[in-house]
């Protein structure tokens, strides 16, 4: 027993070593990128807001002005969307914390069950990981439709439609095994709102369309990898008739804090 | 039959437009392709999770998914969000779940999830339970009934009292 207990404790010490690993590959590749965005763009304007957020060189003041009017939207577009999946992922704790039902859930078992099973890997399902799923799922389609109706309230409409889901998939690189699902011309339609609504792309990573590859490339290598085996073989199994894209990796996003959606460009903005 | 098999790919419409309508303000509206698109999104999110839980079981020669599997994916493929509420949501699961597998099979049924009117089970609720402390792995370990649960037993043994989503870790994952 004890060294089993040793076994336990050594194994969960290399995890969390590992785990403050790639958090740190993910916070120096963060802290690189204003650097690189404030020398693709040049010099940064005298009264920008924030220094970290480099703005693009502009000839006339009138432009200068425009541009940093929407640059002060942005950011406190930026700071509410963050206040809202925070107070999300708050309530969802706060949600399983005062569940007393747990026979009742949101979606079947066994549909689920059965969708797992599509996968002819497959071969026994304990019977709670459909439980946990029924949750998962639900956590799953609140936070998507949360993202998507951020996006619909940025266009000024009151309707939920499919390129709002688009946006928010293009927005997240956690969601990139969905871009299969969203038609290429929605991903593309996406991107030219982004470039209206917001000036510079590089000044705000959490609004970065699908298609940019950021210039640390070789930094992102790993994850990208990681991420495209199980993508092939979903696409292998569910999507035969679909032509097969490879994964395109870009930075990744860090959700080390689950309570506190801090990303690191925000604070930065802030300090 | 192709119909059946078409809509067992998804979740039922209904539900998927209930719990978006949970975050959605009253005046909002849903296409109908938005409704059809997370629908997909949905299905996708499970095999893709469900793929990377198989391949660790696969790899620690095991023959059952299990919900410790499907944590481990989450956070492997960058749903941390996910991973840690739910390791609390199947820990309270468990203590207040101890019926067979078969009465949950049977209660597979698609209802709301946050229905306030407590049922009588055979393990009650210790009297200071609604008073439980706010915390990710916060959890009572003295309790009694923590893996009486004998489907838990069998799908994932070797535990010991305490939950540690890693404990089934027995190599280095990379």
């Amino acid at each position: 027993m004890d060294k089993s207990e040793q076994t336990q404790q050594q194994q969960q010490q290399q995890q969390h070593v590992m785990g403050v690993a790639a958090g740190a590959s993910q916070m120096a590749y963060s802290s690189h990128y204003p650097t690189a965005s404030m020398v693709a763009s040049g010099t940064p304007a005298v009264t920008a807001p924030s220094p970290t957020q480099a703005p693009a060189a502009f000839s006339s003041s009138a432009h200068q002005l425009a541009y940093q009017q929407a640059q002060h939207f942005h950011h406190q577009q930026q700071q509410h969307q963050q206040q809202q999946l925070q107070m999300f992922w708050s309530n969802q704790m706060q949600e399983i914390e005062q569940t007393i039902d747990f026979k009742n859930h949101s979606l079947p078992l066994a549909r689920i069950k059965k969708i797992m099973k599509a996968d002819e890997d497959v071969r026994m399902i304990s019977a709670e990981a459909p439980v946990i799923f029924a949750k998962a799922c639900e956590m799953f389609i609140l936070e998507l439709t949360l993202r998507s109706w951020i996006h619909t309230e940025e266009n000024k409409r009151r309707t939920l439609q499919k390129n709002d889901i688009a946006a928010a998939i293009s927005r997240n690189d956690v969601f990139d095994f969905l871009v299969d699902i969203i038609p290429r011309d929605e991903l593309k339609e996406e991107g030219l709102g982004i470039t209206k609504a917001t000036i510079p792309l590089v000044g705000s990573p959490a609004d970065m369309p699908y298609y940019y590859v950021p210039p640390q490339h070789p930094v992102v290598g790993p994850p990208g990898m990681i991420m495209g085996k199980p993508i092939g073989a979903e696409q292998a199994t569910l999507y035969s008739t679909q032509q097969p894209r490879p994964p395109v990796a870009f930075m990744p996003w860090p959700h080390t804090q689950p309570l506190q959606q801090q990303p690191p460009q925000h604070q930065q903005t802030d300090s | 039959m192709a119909g059946v098999r078409e809509q067992d790919q998804y979740m039922p419409i209904a539900n998927v437009i209930r719990i978006m309508r949970r975050i959605l303000p009253a005046h909002a509206k849903i296409s109908d392709d938005a409704k059809e698109t997370i629908q997909e999104c949905v299905s996708e999110y499970i095999s893709f999770i469900t793929a990377e839980a198989n391949e660790r079981c696969q790899r620690e020669q095991r023959k059952t998914v299990t919900a410790e599997d499907v944590l481990w994916a989450m956070e492997k493929l960058g749903f941390d969000n996910y991973a840690h509420p739910l390791s609390l949501y199947l820990h309270r699961y468990r203590k207040t779940e101890g019926e067979p597998a078969s009465a949950r099979r049977a209660s597979a049924s698609a209802s709301p999830s946050m229905q306030m009117h407590p049922r009588t089970h055979p393990h009650s609720h210790p009297p200071n339970y609604s008073h439980h402390g706010f915390g990710m792995f916060d959890f009572d370990p003295s309790s009694q009934g923590f893996y009486r649960d004998d489907a838990s037993s069998s799908g994932s043994g070797g535990f010991v009292a305490s939950f540690d989503p890693y404990a089934n870790i027995k190599r280095d994952p990379l």
